[in-house]
């Protein structure tokens, strides 16, 4: 639905509408905002259990909108996404091949000649990597952004504990809250990352890691106000629990062992990292295995020392300048 | 001979999703039976107060807008029960095993061919069951004339990967008998 489409002068080239797009079964929503003066549109990719607009905040409005159209889409059976489709077999495969229709209605809609940067987090990251190495997507763009997306799930899984074992040891070093990091080493140490019957108890220890970093004031401040009010006004909050608590792609990378490290070479395209120091969800340490292996010659990682997983809401001015620099450097 | 049309009580309401997406609805419903019971009193050994347990057939048509992705219209069809104090204040209770949901979406694109086109009048038509709990008050008890506030919960059936998704409709509206009596010979 248009909202406002380019009506006072200052705004000539600003747009802000809804558009769908339909790909086997499901019908998927695509806000798009911002400044098209340059041509410049950013796909923003969301993580699992979240929504396009939920990232329609802080740099995002403030900046990447000033300079650029961010495109925030609800992936297949996510947010305000609906229709009707059986459960794929190859859930980031079909996804992958939504974004394909996503890229190329962006083209028809808005002109051929527009540049593309693609962002993901999280699930994001795994299925934009997925989709780069589809054939001819990455001469489709400009840049590529990485914010703690998940390459390989086993990965993930492997180093999660020993990520929190080495934060529970530099907070005891620090004499924070000796006692409850102690509590949390202990019960660390009884589980074993290489079983999967341990998979969700070391979820659930990654949960009070995170509190506990939060507590002791690792981390930088939240705003939530805003968010909250995208889940509730602009979202669906019904649409959005039960689409997540029925169709969880993470889940899938989880279940199938899902790892595209062995092809990270073919990915070319410049390409941003930026991860949180403290991510226990996808850790530091798979970023920098990413890294590593993409065959780029144009590659920058960036840590977060004040982050768990989510840069843009606890360091938001670092993660602005990281990214409107390198999205500049590369049109 | 003369005989009487049974006036429909006429229904418009304030239909909001979520209570923020805003819509309107307009209904009608059709009376089943009615228990009357008299409220004994003692003292004067008279019956004076008279309570109401209607059982009617109810019907729906309504829409309503999300500003940010989409439009729908909704239908349903239902029995509900009434209970009806001698104040005037109603009690609803409903079931809707007929229901229907169609989604509109704009601007919707499609791969067709190899070729993005534009999809026309794009959405989804759901099987959507649902039911309603609500008060109000009668002004004039007799004609059915009043006021209601109901909440109503539709289950959209087949959504997405087959599982149903609940829709939340906040209800206000008024009621009132939309056909005059009339004479017939």
């Amino acid at each position: 639905m248009l909202l406002f489409t380019a009506c006072s002068k200052d705004k000539v080239n600003e747009i802000h509408e809804t558009i769908h797009i339909h790909n086997k079964g499901a019908d998927m929503p695509v806000y798009v905002h911002g400044n098209a003066e340059d041509k410049t549109f950013v796909i923003m990719l969301h993580g699992a259990g979240s929504f396009g607009l939920a990232f329609r905040e802080g740099a995002f409005t403030e900046k990447f909108e000033e300079d650029y159209v961010m495109v925030y889409w609800d992936q297949r059976a996510q947010g305000m996404s609906e229709g009707r489709f059986d459960y794929p077999e190859n859930v980031i495969d079909l996804m992958s091949e939504d974004l394909e229709v996503l890229v190329k209605t962006l083209k028809y809609r808005y002109g051929d000649d527009i540049k593309l940067v693609l962002m993901g987090h999280s699930w994001g990251g795994a299925l934009g990597t997925y989709y780069l190495l589809r054939d001819g997507q990455q001469e489709l763009f400009n840049s590529w952004i990485i914010i703690d997306g998940v390459h390989d799930f086993p990965l993930s899984a492997q180093t999660r504990q020993s990520l929190m074992l080495s934060i529970a040891e530099d907070q005891l070093a620090a004499g924070l809250n000796v006692e409850r990091w102690e509590e949390i080493q202990e019960n660390l140490l009884e589980l074993d990352s290489n079983n999967s019957e341990d998979y969700d108890a070391i979820l659930n220890m990654a949960l009070k890691v995170q509190g506990q970093l939060i507590e002791d004031g690792m981390i930088g401040d939240q705003e939530t106000g805003e968010l909250l009010r995208r889940t509730i006004i602009d979202n669906n909050p019904i649409n959005w629990l039960v689409n997540h608590a029925n169709f969880q792609p993470a889940q899938w990378g989880v279940k199938n062992e899902l790892s595209m490290a062995d092809h990270l070479d073919q990915i070319t395209l410049p390409t941003l990292f930026l991860w949180g120091k403290y991510d226990v969800s996808v850790p530091p340490r798979v970023g920098r295995d990413a890294f590593d292996r993409y065959g780029s010659a144009e590659k920058k990682f960036v840590l977060f020392e004040e982050t768990i997983h989510h840069p843009f809401n606890t360091e938001k001015d670092k993660f602005r300048d990281e990214v409107s620099s390198f999205i500049e450097l590369h049109l | 001979m003369q005989a009487k049309r049974k006036p429909y009580p006429f229904k418009v309401s304030y239909y909001g999703n979520n209570l923020i997406n805003p819509g309107v609805r307009v209904g009608s419903e059709q009376r089943v039976f009615t228990i009357h019971k008299h409220r004994f009193n003692k003292r004067k050994n008279l019956s004076t107060k008279m309570v109401q347990k209607q059982f009617y057939l109810n019907g729906n048509a309504g829409m309503f807008i999300d500003p940010n992705s989409h439009w729908a219209l909704t239908t349903n069809l239902g029995l509900h029960f009434r209970h009806l104090s001698p104040m005037g204040h109603q009690f609803i209770l409903g079931a809707d095993p007929l229901g229907f949901y169609k989604s509109f979406l704009p601007k919707t694109y499609a791969l067709d061919d190899g070729e993005i086109r534009r999809k026309m009048m794009a959405g989804n038509m759901y099987y959507a069951p649902g039911f309603s709990i609500g008060y109000g008050k009668f002004k004039e008890f007799n004609k059915n004339t009043g006021w209601f506030t109901q909440l109503n919960v539709h289950f959209l059936q087949d959504y997405n990967t087959g599982y149903a998704m609940p829709l939340i409709m906040i209800e206000f509206g008024w009621q009132w008998k939309s056909l005059k009596m009339k004479k017939r010979e």
